[in-house]
């Protein structure tokens, strides 16, 4: 019960605190209205509106993980900088509870590139857009939240593991993207491409999102399972991995570099 | 002579010291791993949804991350000072910041050229842009000022991030508008006219005309030539100016040292 209660007010208070950091707000909410900008310039008119819609929302999911991945990262980089990354790991709440609030708190920031990119589109790009099923569209982007944390608390344990690697944990900002085909359909990918997207867990959200928008419904179920299961993986994975690269770094001495 | 001292010895050693994370594992990366990624994700993009050749984006996104490497070197020589704690000795040094700031630019600048020439290597291979012998001394001195047109820009932001703490918030912005403005993934035609606009004051828009003007066979226009210098002196200008104003600003404000 206290490692929930934990959770929730870290979350709330690194969620407070990013939404006011600029870097969060461009990742969150700029790149995804340059991103759809270019998406749909490249399509041009006379797309099916719902298909337009997927895209403008693809659009938005590479906001979010751009904004785990800047959260996730930095947040470590800080840390250390601060010299409060042992004092964490030397607190009684487990590691992998304290970086989990941070990941959340970085993709629960996705919100605020769902409704920017889709209020761009609307009044900014002139598009019609069409959800058949904004309910479900709502769930699915909440679980897409969830499982984007997820991955960006798994990247994370390199993170603890290298300090340096920090400086290159942007390059799993463009694979992603790719891989949970945000923008473009998975088909239009090589098969080996759509073999490994089923191993990343907002793939799936990004699949329930389009059968959100679509109205089908029996898909997006099937989308958001596989999604909460993946997720759930990630989680357990991560919070084993992160108990063994912490005692590693410990014995290593690396925790404080930077 | 200690000007030029200053410039090259100073910009070598501070390169050392700022980009401290450049290691012998991390520079390859960096270096070529990141932009590759890069090129070929928005090359897939754009041949999946536009309706140009593929040697079209990946052209535009090889030369594209020569401008985002030398806008990011340029915030750094500034935003790493600060970080450092070290921003208000270099400031306070006899020399003059716009010498001690522009040296810092070159072994960057070195760096991003042999990634840009890299990756139209990549570009040469992989698609059908071809380029005649003779064309190669044009392509690398084309280059060579969009990284330092891009570089000057970088300084520009950099300056003005004295004053607003954030430093990153701006070339953050301003890398990924290029993408939208500069004609790297949309035609003319595929652009509206305000963003058009827009883009013909940033730099690359014209040095990337000239570039594919040179991968298609044709000679590139004088005007690109020209356009392309004239932002970059107009933007080293802007720099200059903006480094003395912003940076008596922020002793007068003492924010020299705050970051975001």
């Amino acid at each position: 019960m206290s490692h929930l209660r934990f959770l929730w007010t870290a979350w709330l208070f690194h969620l407070r605190q990013m939404a006011t950091v600029k870097i969060y707000i461009f990742d969150s909410v700029l790149l995804p209205l340059i991103l759809a900008t270019i998406a749909v310039r490249l399509i041009g008119a006379g797309e099916d509106s719902r298909a337009t819609t997927s895209v403008i929302l693809g659009a938005a999911l590479m906001g979010m993980w751009s904004s785990t991945l800047s959260g996730t990262g930095g947040a470590l980089g800080r840390m250390r900088t601060d010299g409060i990354l042992e004092p964490i790991i030397a607190g009684p709440m487990p590691l992998p509870i304290a970086l989990a609030a941070n990941a959340l708190a970085s993709s629960t920031l996705g919100i605020y590139s769902v409704v920017a990119t889709l209020i761009w589109a609307r009044f900014g790009l002139g598009l019609e857009l069409e959800i058949d099923s904004p309910f479900v569209l709502a769930i699915a982007t909440l679980l897409t939240i969830v499982a984007t944390a997820a991955l960006g608390l798994l990247l994370s344990v390199s993170l603890v593991m290298y300090p340096r690697a920090q400086s290159v944990s942007n390059i799993f900002e463009y694979p992603i993207w790719l891989l949970t085909g945000a923008v473009l359909p998975l088909a239009a990918l090589p098969g080996w491409v759509s073999g490994a997207s089923l191993v990343i867990a907002p793939a799936w959200g990004m699949k329930a999102i389009t059968a959100a928008v679509d109205g089908d419904g029996r898909t997006a179920a099937a989308a958001l399972g596989a999604c909460l299961l993946i997720s759930a993986c990630y989680w357990v994975l991560s919070a084993f991995l992160l108990r063994y690269v912490e005692n590693l770094a410990r014995e290593r001495a690396t925790l404080p570099l930077s | 002579m200690t000007s030029l001292r200053i410039l090259f010895v100073g910009g070598y050693l501070a390169y050392q010291g700022l980009f401290q994370w450049l290691t012998k594992r991390l520079v390859f990366p960096t270096l070529v791993v990141r932009p590759v990624i890069q090129m070929a994700t928005f090359t897939l993009i754009g041949t999946s949804l536009g309706s140009q050749p593929l040697a079209f984006y990946a052209v535009g996104n090889a030369v594209h991350a020569t401008a985002r490497a030398a806008i990011f070197a340029a915030t750094i020589s500034i935003a790493a000072e600060r970080t450092n704690g070290t921003l208000s000795t270099v400031l306070a040094a006899p020399a003059r910041p716009v010498l001690i700031f522009s040296g810092r630019l070159i072994p960057p600048l070195l760096t991003g050229l042999l990634s840009s020439i890299l990756m139209l290597g990549l570009v040469w291979g992989f698609t059908d842009a071809h380029m005649s012998l003779g064309a190669y001394g044009q392509m690398t001195l084309l280059i060579a000022l969009i990284s330092a047109s891009c570089s000057a820009l970088g300084l520009t932001l950099g300056s003005i991030g004295l004053y607003l703490r954030d430093v990153f918030f701006l070339p953050n912005i301003v890398v990924y508008a290029m993408l939208l403005f500069c004609g790297i993934n949309l035609s003319a035609t595929q652009t509206p006219a305000a963003m058009r606009v827009v883009g013909d004051f940033l730099p690359l828009t014209h040095g990337l005309r000239a570039v594919r003007d040179l991968l298609a066979g044709r000679s590139p226009a004088t005007s690109d030539w020209l356009a392309e210098l004239a932002i970059l002196a107009a933007y080293a200008v802007i720099a200059w100016l903006l480094l003395q104003v912003f940076a008596r600003r922020a002793r007068i404000d003492a924010s020299l040292d705050l970051s975001a």
